[in-house]
């Protein structure tokens, strides 16, 4: 996704791995620049139970009003989904 | 896949038969699981006797493991159904004919229907048909409940709905016609589209059903597909996330507005 990093386009994780380290020792490893949400912080409520995310890796793709275009497990939908979203901001002059 | 309790409804039904204590008499009473005399029973002892062989079959595996790293040579490929599977399904299938048509065979059609179909695929769709018609109005069901979820998907969707709209129907026990009726949730099945008349209505009745039922399973369930299909539906404004990121910086979702948002749940593990 490289290619999108000019785009009105944000990628954004919520990270569920049981600790920061683990998480970012995963970013260092694979080359990831996204940036992430910690799913568990103490005292609130899971990101992913309040979202009932049943399966790693779930996506949703959100348009610029934040309405929800996708969600699903694949990344390769998801990323069609996005890239027609963007498509059409272009072609609409945004 | 929901864990079932086998065991308690045997053990139950010994407790229940014993008699009042009777503290006169000093003599212990006689081993009370020495004999297999309910099908519940029969029906437990077979699993016990799968999970055994399952065991060996796992064992057999990590030994070949250990051999072929020993020897050098390639780690044999491993299939996850122990090959004797096929005739426990058949075992199964014998006490399910043995008892059929009585509720001794419900245990055993309930294995069949979950688990049978990795081996045998038509058996396990002539199990989710008898339990739903033969066996709809017993009560015995109750104990199977939690796993009528999956019957739609041995027999297909199409011909699942069906069973199950009747099964809800006929079942004189609130839970199992809440589980049949939950499917009715699943996105894409029965055009729960929120925002519609029709998914007000469907939304009112599966409360209802669950209220009824007084299955707390069954009622977190509901809610939770209830929230998926409303709060969380195509063209449904997103729900803000106000958190922190991986840095300890806080960060809100809302951020973003105005860009095309992907939004990756993941994790290394």
């Amino acid at each position: 996704m490289e290619e999108l990093k000019d785009e009105p386009f944000a990628l954004i994780g919520v990270n569920s791995d049981r600790s920061v380290e683990v998480a970012k020792a995963a970013i260092e490893k694979n080359g990831l620049n996204w940036r992430s949400f910690q799913n568990s912080v103490e005292g609130k409520s899971e990101i992913s139970a309040d979202w009932c995310i049943e399966a790693w890796p779930t996506i949703l793709v959100l348009d610029k009003e934040m309405k929800i275009r996708y969600r699903g497990h694949g990344g390769e939908e998801a990323t069609v989904v996005a890239r027609e979203l963007l498509a059409s901001m272009k072609s609409s002059g945004e | 896949m929901p864990t079932r309790s086998w065991i308690p409804i045997g053990l139950l039904l010994l407790v229940s038969a014993s008699p009042p204590v009777a503290p006169a008499l000093a003599a212990p009473p006689p081993p009370a699981l020495a004999t297999l005399d309910t099908p519940e029973e029969e029906c437990d002892a077979l699993i016990e006797e799968l999970d055994e062989a399952n065991q060996q079959w796992v064992d057999k595996y990590h030994a070949a493991v250990t051999e072929a790293k020993e020897a050098g040579t390639d780690i044999p490929a491993f299939s996850w159904n122990n090959p004797s599977i096929g005739s426990f399904v058949k075992r199964f299938q014998a006490f399910a004919d043995k008892y059929a048509g009585s509720d001794g065979a419900i245990p055993f059609l309930a294995w069949i229907a979950v688990e049978g179909g990795r081996s045998d695929v038509k058996l396990a769709k002539a199990a989710v048909e008898a339990l739903c018609t033969v066996h709809a109005s017993s009560e015995a069901l109750a104990d199977h409940a939690e796993s009528i979820g999956e019957w739609i998907w041995i027999v297909g969707r199409e011909r699942g709905a069906q069973l199950l709209k009747q099964l809800e129907k006929t079942s004189p026990v609130p839970a199992v016609a809440g589980w049949a009726a939950d499917y009715r949730l699943e996105p894409g099945l029965d055009g729960a589209v929120s925002g519609t008349e029709a998914f007000t209505k469907l939304k009112a009745e599966l409360l209802a059903v669950g209220e009824t039922s007084k299955d707390e399973q069954l009622i977190a369930l509901i809610t939770k597909q209830l929230r998926i299909l409303e709060v969380f539906a195509l063209g449904a404004v997103a729900p803000d996330i106000q958190g922190i990121d991986l840095d300890g910086a806080a960060f809100a979702l809302s951020d973003y507005k105005g860009k095309v948002i992907f939004l990756d749940f993941w994790g290394d593990w």
